[in-house]
C-alpha cells in the first residue's frame, strides 16, 4: 500500500491533492469550525474575523432563519421563535423537559420527538440544530473555496446513545458528510498532543457553562487512546453565577426576586465573576425596587462560594485517574478547556491537585475545534506519513434486561471501541417461543435504574424446554460511539436485528446520577442481585414441577407422596414473597429435597431418554 | 463467558501469535500493549476511512478481532481460560469452585475486611493493606497456574492429566475470584471519594 504513496523524488503532492475536510464544535452557547491549512489547525472566521458563531436560531417569517449574533439580539424580544442552547434539547423527549422553564411552545403530540412551534411551523432540535450546522458550513465552503469532503463533529463525552444520533442526523440535515463524532476532551488532546508532539498521560479538564467533563488520555507510538472519561453533566460555569447571585441577596436579605431581577441579577454575577479574571475585587451594585445595594466581591469571597463546586470537580479528577489505573506522578501534563478555566481560582484548584502549571496556551474556546479538524484531516487521509491514530471509549456501560429486572452488562464503561461482545441467553419457561430484548445504559444492576435505549421481540423460537434455546446476542458499538444489537437463535437460525437509535436520549442529571449511584448503592445492588437471582431460581424451580407434576404425577406419585410436594411447593410460593435470600433458598432445597424421589421415578420411567441429573427440573 | 461471534479475518487465529508472544501463561505486558497499538495502527477502520465499504467493514471486523485478543490476554483468568481450552480441555468458566476450605476462608475474610472498611478511622489506609493482601494472594495463584501450565505442557505427561486440568481450572476460578475482589476494592474507592 505503501509503494502507491511514494511521490517522484523531488515532488512532493501537489497542494491541490488535499481534501477539504473541517471540524466543526457544535456547542451549547458557541460554535466554531476550523481547519488544517499549510499544516497548521486554524479556526475559520467570518468576514469581520469573528470566529464564534452563538449558538441560537431565529425563526422569521416565510422559513427566513437567523442564526448567530443577530439571533441573539432579539432572543429576550421575540423568545418563542428564538432557540438558544439548542444541544440542551438534542435527543430529548417532552417528558424529559420536565421541570425545566424554557420559553418555546413545545407541542405535545404524544410521540417522543420533542417539536417547537415557531413562527415557521414546527421544528425539531436536530433541525435546529442542522441550521447552526449550515452557517458553519457554508462558511468553510467559501474560505475553502470548493465541496467539503467531510467533518469530524464533536460531542460531550457523556452524550448518550440518542444525543449521538440526533447530532449525527442534524448533519445529514444540513448536507455535511460525517467522517466520525468526536468526543470533545478528545479533541482537545488532539489540539495540545499533536501540536507538542508530547508523548505521555494527559489529563483534560473541562470546566464549560453547563457541564464539567475529565479524560485521561495516553499517547505513545503513534496511538492516541483514551483510558477513561468522567464528569458532571450539571455542573458548570453557570452554577458559580448562582452562587454569587445568592450570596448578593443575602447580603441585600432581600429572597423574592421577580423572574426579571434573578435575570438581571444573574447576568450582574456573570460580569463581575468575567472581571475577576483579571481583577482581585468587583465593586457591585444592584436595585430591587427602592432598595439598593452596594458592596464588593472579592476573590477571596468568590473562593470561597465556589469552594465546594470545585472540590467536586477535583474529585471527579481523582475518580477518572482510578478509572484509568494511572497516578498522580504518571501524569505528563494537565490540558484546561471551556470558557469557565479562564478563572485564576480553577487554574490554582487544579495546579494544587495535580502539582504542576496546567496547559491554557491554546485558545480554551477553540482547542475543540481545532483538535476536531486535525482529526478530520487524518481521516480523509490527509497525513498519509501521520501514522496517528485515535481510540476511544464507551462512557456507559451497555447491557440487557435479563430475569428479575436485572442487568447484565454486555459492554462495560470505558471499553475501548468499536467492540463486539456477544453473550449466550436462553428461554425461562418451557414452550417460551418468543423473548423481549431490552436494551439499556448505565452502570446500575437494576433495570428501572438505568436508561431504556430499545426495545425489540425475537420470535419464531421453537417451543422447547425451559433453558433449552440458545439465543446468542451481538453488541456492537462502532467507532462513533454508537451501538447496534442483533440476537439469533442458535438452534433454528433465526434472526432479529436492531440499529439502537432511541427517539430521546438520557436527561444528563441522571447519567451522572446513575454513575454516582452506582458506585454508592454497589452494596445495596448486590443484596438486591442475590436475592432477585434466588427469587428467580424459586420460580424456574416451582415452573418445573408444578410442569412434572402435571404430566406425571398421578402416574408415578401416591396421594400421600404429591401432598408433601405440593406441601413444599406452598411453602416455597409463600417464601418468595419475602426478601430474604437464606429463606427462599432453605424453601428451595426443601422442595427440591421433597421431589427427589418424585425425580428418580421420572428418571427410571424415562430411563430410554439417558438422561442424568437428581433435581426434578433436570429431567 | 462470552462465546465469540468475532472471526480473525485474514490475522492469526491465535491470540499469542496474533501479538507475537510466546504462548504460555506469563506474559510481556509491554510487549502485549505495543504489538497491540501497532496492530490497530495497521488494521484500525480509521485508515480505511476514504475507502469503499467493503474495506471498512473488514477493518472494522479485524479490530475486533484484535480488541478481543486483547481483552483475553490482558485479564489472567481469561488468559488462564484461554490457554487451557487451546491445549483441548475444555474448561467451564461458570463451574463453581471445587472444595478448597483454605482459599475459600482467605476469601471470606478479605471481603469481611472490605464490609467493615467504611467504618474504619483510616478507610484509605485500611483499603491498602486489602489490596496488598489481595495483590499477594494474585501473586501467588499465578505463580502456581504458571507452574501447572508447565506441568500439562510437558511431553511425556504422567497418568494424572485429569488431576493436573482440574487443578488448573481451579486455579483459573481462583484467579476470576481475585479479579472481582479488585474489582470491589475499585467501587469501594470510589465511593470514598464521594
Amino acid at each position: 500500500m505503501a509503494l502507491l504513496q511514494i511521490a517522484e523524488p523531488g515532488k512532493s503532492p501537489a497542494p491541490h491533492q488535499l481534501k477539504r475536510a473541517v471540524g466543526i464544535d457544535l456547542g451549547t452557547t458557541n460554535s466554531l469550525v476550523a481547519t488544517v491549512r499549510s499544516g497548521r489547525s486554524e479556526v475559520i472566521t467570518d468576514q469581520n474575523d469573528v470566529a464564534i458563531v452563538r449558538s441560537v436560531v431565529h425563526y422569521l417569517d416565510k422559513n427566513k432563519v437567523q442564526v448567530g449574533a443577530d439571533a441573539a439580539k432579539v432572543a429576550e424580544s421575540d423568545p418563542e421563535n428564538t432557540i438558544v442552547s439548542v444541544k440542551r434539547l438534542l435527543g430529548k423527549s417532552l417528558a424529559d423537559l420536565a421541570g425545566l422553564e424554557l420559553p418555546y411552545h413545545f407541542i405535545d403530540d404524544h410521540s417522543k420527538t420533542l417539536w417547537i412551534q415557531t413562527r415557521s411551523g414546527k421544528k425539531s432540535p436536530i433541525e435546529i440544530s442542522a441550521e447552526i450546522l449550515k452557517v458553519l458550513y457554508q462558511r468553510s465552503v467559501q474560505a475553502l473555496g470548493g465541496d467539503i469532503e467531510g467533518a469530524v463533529i464533536t460531542v460531550p463525552a457523556y452524550f448518550d446513545d440518542g444525543q449521538r444520533q440526533a447530532t449525527k442526523d442534524a448533519a445529514h440535515l444540513a448536507g455535511i458528510n460525517v467522517l466520525r463524532l468526536l468526543n470533545e476532551p478528545t479533541a482537545a488532546a488532539i489540539a495540545y498532543g499533536l501540536d507538542k508532539k508530547t508523548e505521555g498521560i494527559h489529563v483534560i479538564y473541562d470546566l464549560g457553562g453547563g457541564t464539567f467533563d475529565v479524560s485521561v488520555l495516553n499517547f505513545s507510538k503513534g496511538v492516541f487512546e483514551v483510558l477513561a472519561t468522567g464528569g458532571d453533566s450539571t455542573l458548570g460555569g453557570d452554577d458559580f453565577d448562582h452562587l454569587i447571585a445568592k450570596w448578593v441577596c443575602e447580603q441585600m436579605g432581600q429572597t423574592a426576586l421577580s423572574k426579571a431581577q434573578w435575570r438581571a441579577l444573574l447576568d450582574l454575577s456573570k460580569e463581575s465573576k468575567e472581571s475577576l479574571t483579571e481583577k482581585n475585587s468587583v465593586p457591585l451594585s444592584f436595585s430591587v425596587g427602592d432598595i439598593r445595594w452596594e458592596g464588593v466581591l472579592t476573590q477571596a469571597i468568590f473562593k470561597d462560594l465556589v469552594r465546594p463546586l470545585l472540590d467536586k470537580t477535583l474529585r471527579l479528577c481523582k475518580k477518572v485517574l482510578l478509572d484509568a489505573k494511572v497516578s498522580f506522578d504518571e501524569i505528563k501534563d494537565v490540558v484546561l478547556v471551556g470558557g469557565s478555566t479562564r478563572s485564576p481560582l480553577v487554574r490554582e484548584a487544579v495546579a494544587t491537585l495535580f502539582g504542576r502549571e496546567p496547559l491554557c496556551s491554546i485558545d480554551p474556546e477553540q482547542v475543540v475545534a481545532l483538535g476536531a479538524a486535525i482529526q478530520a484531516d487524518i481521516l480523509v487521509g490527509n497525513q498519509p506519513e501521520g501514522e496517528i491514530l485515535l481510540l476511544d471509549v464507551t462512557p456507559l456501560s451497555l447491557g440487557l434486561e435479563v430475569m428479575g429486572g436485572l442487568v447484565e452488562k454486555i459492554i462495560h464503561r470505558n471499553t475501548t471501541i468499536p467492540v463486539t461482545r456477544a453473550q449466550e441467553f436462553t428461554t425461562y419457561k418451557d414452550g417460551q417461543t418468543a423473548l423481549i430484548i431490552h436494551v439499556v445504559q448505565g452502570e446500575r444492576e437494576l433495570v428501572d435504574d438505568c436508561r431504556s435505549l430499545a426495545r425489540f421481540t425475537l420470535r419464531g423460537i421453537p417451543p422447547m424446554v425451559a433453558g433449552a434455546a440458545k439465543v446468542r446476542m451481538v453488541f456492537q458499538v462502532d467507532a462513533d460511539g454508537l451501538l447496534s444489537v442483533s440476537a439469533k437463535e442458535l438452534v433454528t437460525g433465526v434472526e432479529s436485528h436492531i440499529e439502537v437509535k432511541p427517539t430521546y436520549g438520557l436527561d444528563e442529571s441522571e447519567v451522572t446520577k446513575m454513575l454516582q449511584d452506582s458506585f454508592t448503592h454497589a452494596r445495596d445492588d448486590n443484596e438486591q442481585r442475590q436475592l432477585r437471582i434466588q427469587q428467580v431460581e424459586a420460580g424456574r424451580l416451582l415452573e418445573a414441577v408444578k410442569n412434572a407434576l402435571a404430566i406425571d404425577g398421578e402416574r408415578l406419585l401416591c396421594q400421600q407422596e404429591s401432598a408433601a410436594i405440593t406441601q413444599k411447593m406452598t411453602e416455597l410460593d409463600y417464601a418468595m414473597k419475602n426478601s430474604d435470600v437464606i429463606v427462599i433458598k432453605r424453601a428451595c432445597d426443601a422442595l427440591n429435597k421433597a421431589s427427589e424421589n418424585f425425580a428418580a421415578k421420572r428418571m427410571d420411567a424415562s430411563i430410554h431418554t439417558a438422561l442424568v441429573g437428581q433435581r426434578v427440573d433436570g429431567v | 463467558m462470552s462465546e465469540t461471534s468475532v472471526t480473525s479475518g485474514e490475522l492469526p487465529q491465535n491470540y499469542f501469535e496474533l501479538f507475537g508472544l510466546p504462548q504460555d501463561f506469563s506474559v510481556d505486558m509491554q510487549q502485549l500493549r505495543s504489538s497491540y497499538k501497532a496492530l490497530l495502527l495497521q488494521h484500525h477502520p480509521d485508515r480505511f476511512a476514504g475507502r469503499d465499504q467493503a474495506e471498512q467493514i473488514k477493518a472494522l471486523q479485524k479490530t475486533d478481532w484484535i480488541n478481543q485478543a486483547h481483552a483475553t490476554l490482558h485479564s489472567l483468568p481469561q488468559r488462564a481460560a484461554y490457554l487451557l481450552q487451546q491445549k483441548g480441555f475444555a474448561v467451564n468458566v461458570h463451574a463453581n469452585l471445587s472444595s478448597d476450605p483454605e482459599f475459600l476462608l482467605e476469601q471470606l475474610r478479605l471481603r469481611e475486611m472490605l464490609e467493615q472498611i467504611e467504618e474504619k478511622k483510616l478507610p484509605e489506609s485500611a483499603l491498602q493493606t486489602v489490596m496488598q493482601e489481595t495483590k499477594l494472594l494474585q501473586q501467588k495463584e499465578e505463580h502456581y497456574f504458571t507452574s501447572l501450565y508447565h506441568h500439562l505442557s510437558l511431553k511425556n505427561l504422567s497418568a494424572d492429566e485429569n488431576v493436573l486440568v482440574q487443578k488448573a481450572a481451579d486455579s483459573m476460578l481462583k484467579l476470576r475470584f481475585i479479579e472481582k475482589l479488585f474489582e470491589e476494592i475499585e467501587a469501594l474507592q470510589h465511593t470514598l471519594l464521594d
